[in-house]
């Protein structure tokens, strides 16, 4: 590297500009002294030492409370909506101040725009409300919220958390966010650790107008209607989780004011292991129950060998298809290796009733699998028998109850497990789960699958009885279903007045509708072609003496698959048009 | 239960990623994995306000930063953009290696000896070939003032080239003329204090709310419960915010005031003892303003001639009123006048050079003051004029320059220079840290006009501006953070920003880039004393020695950086009597800069834009700021994922419910929005802001200028962005 001072640098420039001074040697220097000088972060060693740097404390000591909780008191945010500009500064500042990763931040702003009058542009910032009765945590199956005791912050535990997304399904106000990378949920915790060191959070002490402030609250129902309510244009209803945060305002919102996304449709998000898991486990559930209605209907009267084959082919199956269910739940998890805790809020959340339930089919599946095994009249028992050598092993053959009740408690099992399941989902706040029968969907799903399933088991060994049956079933609840799911159409010019009860839900099954026939359209219109085909296919192929052949077990196949393809579609729209509620948001 | 809570994790490391400890430096808690081992200030470099931030280091790189509680431009706060600033910095798209087109057209790396070459061999050739007026620079705002005088140095008295304007065009130069022309020189009179001292603050065409909310805060800490009245046709969140909203007709504003003019004289409601003893021109003024009677206005402007009397009732003398604009004013085709028209106003209340007054002009970009200063554009260096011979000996004795290195000739401006690129008068364009292809009014015709160049050098952080990718040559540049210099902020605070992050590859600060180009052009010698920024910094104080914007009792950065900035003027002289007081406003005195001592009247009769609304294209366009979270055309701010999520991804249009229903179009439908020049498809957004006949479109999205009339200002040939015909259509 050639290093010149700097005058001599100059010196030998040449004074007069010809074509071009460029002078190749002497201006790598000037460029190599340049890059040089670019590296040296120069101002920062000169200054940086100032040491009289006034904090942050004078600004906000008036936003925070003069003391902590008390018995009967939690923390709240307290928002005065008319000093709120909308600058979103406390949103960046959640964002630095927390070390949240890449576009990461707890707390959003929406917009509440007033199409008539002359009012507004209103926004509204939000953070995780740290509900008295917060549903991300009743819902959560490895309680992996705490509403601590002495402050009411819902903290979220993220070692605890295994990523099954329940929570974001269950908070209204759409707080918990899933970090993809990290495979688990993040929400605000008020700054908790500030707080309790005297400092505000990081949006209190951002906010360049005071608006947002920590207040204590007594943890009593709040008044929707009144001055310190919770009465935002397209907010969700605050009993649901009876919110703490305050929005203030001289001003009356106007009536008709909507958030500014109001009339956006918003596509919700899939969760393509749930579709698979649900679809499946039901697959597994009505396929229970059409084996062992077949048992019991129509296997006395079948061939004794081939039927032999299917008392314990079926349940095997049975038992497969759940396990497979159980395996493609697991892709859903950000930390599948954590599942095993999934049962431990079984005394309030649905998920982990869900999963003690799943589990209890699949041990009693596996029982009935058992029977099918080694119960009387199994081949496998016939097969040691012939063999003297283990005839004096061979177990005592089962009392005759044993196998009818291990069927009846499997059936049973599946009935509850199928229900935990609905329970989920109708357990949320999201309209279209609890009013547009989430259980009917989902029973039906396990009346087309299951007989369907088992009609083509019993083909492949060559079994003819009972097949027109079970696909008449299949049909019957395909077209059941299809008018189950698209009566939902019915409500896509629904214009509830904001008084009116049920407003809210209203709303919401009006945007799930235009969902449907909107941005979901095309997936709608498959859904209701493979629909109609299995069921018509069905009908037809029951139509007439059914005969166990190639080609009518090749045809029950593709029955079969179409049901599958129709039932996943429908389970992709029940998640993708399940409009969620949330605060009021900006486009 | 005991079971249970064994089986919870409270602890482990998905916990600890978010823990916070005390940050130490008066920073309270902050993200454990972003403890700094020292902290540095350095003020924001996006808007005019001029935010202090205090930057968290570790091992000499900024890592975090947050606002200085201890500047006393923002007092601790800061918007969305500025906790954000050091996020374009590590974008993907940074240009790190001057990139050179070959002979086949593509874009080549090169080195910066080979860029250089490359950069003088096309601009030498083309002035020698088409004389010294066949190029020209665009420049900008956004870069420190240090580095604007190098560059207005080196063009016009190094390279001999004549032609430059800067982006400063597009926000300030209305502001800069009106005050020159009233007050003698370009001088905004106010400090942020005023804010809070004010009994009525009066914003005109200015949204601070979201364009400025660190000023919206300065409002916001008044305690004198003042009136804050708003002059703008769109419902924004500063009139939503406000004591009454004045929704006046789009470009009504002349008007408007004249006819408060007209019935403060009617009721004698003047300062006349100010009027005499500082002003000149008043009674022609007067005499001009009788024909705006209450009734007149009320017609002109869609007020109510009650709102009118109840508008000048609270601006008369005997309270501390204020006059703030923005760019509803400095963006019109009678800008100059309208902001001559707000200080008349003052004039005659007296409301100048008092706590809590001032016709105050709110500046758009961090260093727009810097650029009209010092950027020797329309200005020769100092506020001095090109064609005052005594200016220009002044210029030549202290830069110990032969006199006829000075161009005794005007530049042309920007429309101006566009207009020669386009007619072929100017061959070469350099462009330095903006990006007018997609910000130029009418840009519709811009890709053919910078396609008729001959050479388009392109210097900026980022290979991907709009502009950029027409490039012949691209010159890396260090942004902000990367390197230091001072911005003069809209209160005329000089305030420093450092060099806080290596800048990647091998961008260069532009002053290095300038210093470069001079020795490779043969001109080195001009900045034979300067090596850094400190050192053009000094140039800048003898340049501004005597001139109203004396800084020559300024001992250096590390002064400006412990007062918390300085504002101009600081003489020598004034040193003399110790520091700077860290609130300072102009005119206390009554005495103004120009020959006279005097403030002028100034005005001409208001007319109509140059395109109305008519069958064909029925409503008219307003163009503004979106969202506090994107500056300009977010080649910075769309480089932060945080930023990203605050404002609307698709270009969006406000239009009241009524006109909507006419195109039958829905709230959040697209619809395609058509002027003459062009269209654009955005999404409606059913709102009662604007009123029926309107629609707004933010600035900020690609196209939204292919729209838009390109009209001029004739005085400071500003273009009026917020005026123009379109017709709405259902996509």
């Amino acid at each position: 590297m050639i290093k010149l001072n700097d005058t001599s640098f100059h010196d030998t420039q040449p004074s007069a500009p010809s074509l071009s001074a460029f002078v190749p040697g002497l201006l790598d220097a000037a460029i190599t002294q340049a890059l040089q000088r670019q590296g040296t972060l120069t101002a920062v060693d000169l200054f940086s030492s100032r040491s009289e740097i006034p904090a942050l404390e004078t600004w906000y000591r008036e936003l925070l409370p003069l003391q902590a909780p008390g018995p009967g008191e939690q923390y709240a945010f307290e928002v005065d909506l008319d000093r709120c500009s909308g600058c979103k500064a406390c949103v960046t500042a959640c964002h630095s101040l927390n070390g949240l990763d890449d576009g990461e931040s707890f707390r959003e702003v929406g917009l509440i725009l007033d199409p008539l009058a002359m009012k507004g542009p209103q926004h509204i910032t939000s953070a995780c409300h740290h509900c008295q009765d917060p549903e991300c945590s009743n819902g959560c199956p490895v309680l992996a919220y705490e509403k601590e005791a002495d402050t009411g912050i819902v903290k979220h535990l993220d070692d605890q958390c295994i990523g099954c997304e329940y929570c974001v399904l269950k908070c209204p106000y759409d707080v918990p966010k899933y970090h993809h990378d990290k495979g688990i949920v993040r929400k605000c915790d008020m700054c908790v650790g500030r707080l309790r060191a005297g400092e505000a959070p990081a949006c209190v002490q951002a906010c360049p107008t005071k608006a947002i402030r920590i207040t204590v609250v007594t943890v009593e129902i709040p008044d929707p209607k009144g001055p310190q309510g919770f009465a935002l244009p397209g907010s969700p209803d605050p009993k649901w989780t009876r919110p703490t945060t305050r929005y203030l305002s001289k001003k009356a919102l106007p009536d008709l004011a909507a958030s500014a996304d109001a009339g956006r449709l918003k596509v919700e998000q899939a969760h393509h292991p749930l579709v698979g898991m649900l679809v499946i486990s039901q697959a597994a559930f009505g396929f229970t129950w059409a084996a062992m209605a077949w048992k019991y209907l129509f296997a006395p009267a079948a061939d004794p060998l081939a039927s032999a084959m299917a008392a314990w082919l079926l349940p095997l199956l049975g038992f497969g298809v759940m396990q497979g269910a159980l395996l493609v739940s697991l892709a859903h998890l950000g930390r599948p290796h954590m599942a095993w805790k999934a049962w431990l809020n079984w005394r309030r959340s649905w998920l982990s009733r869900e999963v003690i339930a799943f589990s209890a089919f699949s041990g009693l599946a596996s029982l009935w699998v058992g029977v099918g095994l080694f119960g009387s009249g199994s081949p496998l028992l016939k097969a040691l028998s012939r063999w003297p050598a283990m005839a004096a092993w061979a177990p005592p053959p089962l009392p005759a109850w044993m196998p009818m009740a291990v069927d009846a408690l499997t059936a049973l099992s599946a009935a509850l497990a199928l229900t935990a399941s609905a329970m989920v989902y109708i357990d949320t706040p999201r309209a279209l789960w609890r009013r547009a029968a989430t259980w009917s969907r989902f029973f039906l799903t396990a009346l087309t699958l299951g007989p369907c399933l088992v009609a083509l088991t019993l083909l492949a060994l060559g079994l003819d009885e009972g097949i027109a049956a079970l696909l008449q079933v299949s049909a019957l609840a395909q077209i059941v279903k299809m008018a189950v799911e698209f009566s939902l159409i019915r409500y896509r010019h629904a214009n509830p007045s904001p008084e009116a009860s049920g407003f809210r839900d209203l709303e919401m099954l009006k945007r799930s509708a235009r969902l449907l026939l909107g941005p979901k359209r095309n997936l709608a219109w498959v859904r209701l072609a493979m629909g109609v085909v299995a069921a018509a296919g069905a009908l037809v192929l029951s139509a007439g003496p059914v005969a166990a052949n190639p080609i009518t077990a090749g045809l029950c196949a593709l029955l079969f698959l179409a049901t599958v393809a129709a039932d996943l579609l429908e389970r992709h729209l029940f998640f993708a048009t399940a409009s969620a509620p949330r605060m009021p948001g900006a486009f | 239960m005991m079971i249970l809570s064994r089986l919870r994790e409270f602890d482990g490391p998905l916990t600890r990623d978010l823990v916070r400890l005390p940050g130490q430096f008066g920073l309270g808690q902050v993200p454990k994995k972003l403890t700094p081992d020292a902290v540095t200030t350095s003020v924001c470099g996006y808007c005019s306000t001029g935010c202090g931030l205090k930057v968290h280091m570790r091992e000499g790189q900024a890592i975090n930063l947050s606002a200085d509680p201890g500047y006393p431009v923002n007092m601790g706060m800061a918007c969305p953009k500025g906790w954000e600033a050091l996020a374009p910095l590590e974008a993907s798209d940074r240009a790190t290696v001057p990139l050179v087109k070959n002979a086949a057209g593509v874009m080549q790396p090169a080195s910066w000896s080979e860029a250089l070459d490359a950069f003088v061999r096309k601009f030498r050739g083309i002035m020698e070939k088409h004389g010294p007026e066949s190029v020209a620079f665009l420049s900008t705002g956004q870069i420190p003032t240090e580095e604007m005088l190098l560059l207005g140095m080196l063009w016009k008295f190094g390279m001999g080239a004549l032609h430059g304007d800067a982006n400063t065009r597009q926000c300030m130069a209305t502001a800069h003329v009106a005050y020159k022309q009233s007050f003698g020189f370009d001088a905004p009179p106010f400090t942020y204090e005023d804010f809070e001292q004010s009994d009525v603050l009066v914003f005109i065409g200015a949204n601070p709310a979201i364009a400025h909310p660190i000023l919206w805060e300065r409002v916001m800490l008044n305690r004198r419960q003042p009136q804050i009245l708003v002059i703008d046709p769109r419902r924004t969140e500063t009139s939503a915010a406000a004591t009454r909203h004045f929704a006046l007709k789009p470009k009504s504003d002349l008007t408007l005031l004249y006819g408060l003019a007209h019935i403060l004289i009617r009721d004698q409601a003047l300062d006349q003892n100010y009027l005499a003893d500082h002003t000149e021109n008043f009674a022609a003024f007067a005499e001009a303003v009788k024909e705006f009677t209450p009734q007149a206005t009320s017609q002109a402007t869609g007020l109510d001639a009650q709102a009118i009397e109840d508008l000048a009732s609270a601006i008369r003398p005997g309270k501390r009123v204020s006059f703030w604009w923005t760019m509803g004013v400095n963006q019109s085709h009678e800008a100059v006048r309208t902001a001559q028209a707000i200080i008349a106003l003052c004039l005659m209340g007296g409301h100048i050079g008092k706590p809590g007054t001032g016709p105050n002009s709110i500046t758009g970009q961090a260093n727009a003051m810097g650029s009209r200063l010092f950027s020797n554009t329309t200005s020769l260096v100092g506020g001095r004029d090109f064609l005052s011979e005594a200016h220009r000996r002044e210029v030549a004795g202290i830069l110990d320059l032969p006199l006829d290195s000075i161009p005794a000739k005007n530049s042309l401006a920007y429309d101006e220079i566009l207009d020669a690129i386009k007619d072929g008068r100017i061959k070469g364009l350099w462009v330095v840290a903006t990006n007018p292809r997609h910000s130029w009014i009418g840009q519709g015709e811009l890709d053919q006009i910078l396609g008729r160049l001959d050479c388009l050098v392109v210097q900026d952080m980022y290979v991907s501006t709009d502009t950029a990718r027409l490039a012949d040559i691209i010159l890396p540049a260090a942004g902000w953070g990367e390197k230091e210099g001072t911005f003069i902020n809209s209160e005329r605070r000089l305030g420093l920003h450092k060099n806080l992050r290596r800048a990647p590859g091998q961008a260069l600060a532009d002053l290095h880039i300038f210093r470069l180009i001079a020795e490779a052009w043969g001109c080195g010698d001009l900045f034979k004393d300067v090596h850094q920024a400190e050192d053009a910094f000094r140039l800048m104080q003898k340049l501004s020695a005597g001139r109203p914007c004396d800084i020559t009792g300024i001992q250096g950065y590390a002064q400006i950086d412990r007062r918390g900035g300085i504002q101009w003027p600081y003489s020598a002289r004034a040193a003399e009597y110790g520091e700077p007081q860290t609130h300072r406003r102009l005119f206390e005195d009554g005495e103004f800069f120009t020959p006279s001592g005097k403030a002028k009247f100034l005005f001409d009769p208001p007319r109509n834009p140059g395109e109305m609304p008519d069958a064909e294209f029925p409503l008219v366009l307003l163009t503004g700021r979106g969202t506090s979270a994107q500056w300009h055309t977010g080649t910075r701010t769309s480089k932060s994922a945080v930023l990203r999520k605050l404002y609307p991804k698709e270009g969006y249009a406000e239009i009241h419910p009524e006109d909507a229903k006419k195109c039958g179009v829905g709230n959040q439908d697209w619809v395609i929005l058509r002027s003459r020049r062009g269209e654009l498809r955005l999404r409606a957004c059913l709102t009662a802001a604007v009123r029926p006949g309107q629609v707004f479109v933010p600035m900020h999205y690609e196209g939204v200028n292919a729209l838009t009339y390109p009209e001029f200002d004739p005085y400071s040939r500003q273009p009026s962005y917020k005026y123009c015909a379109v017709r709405l259509d259902k996509n």
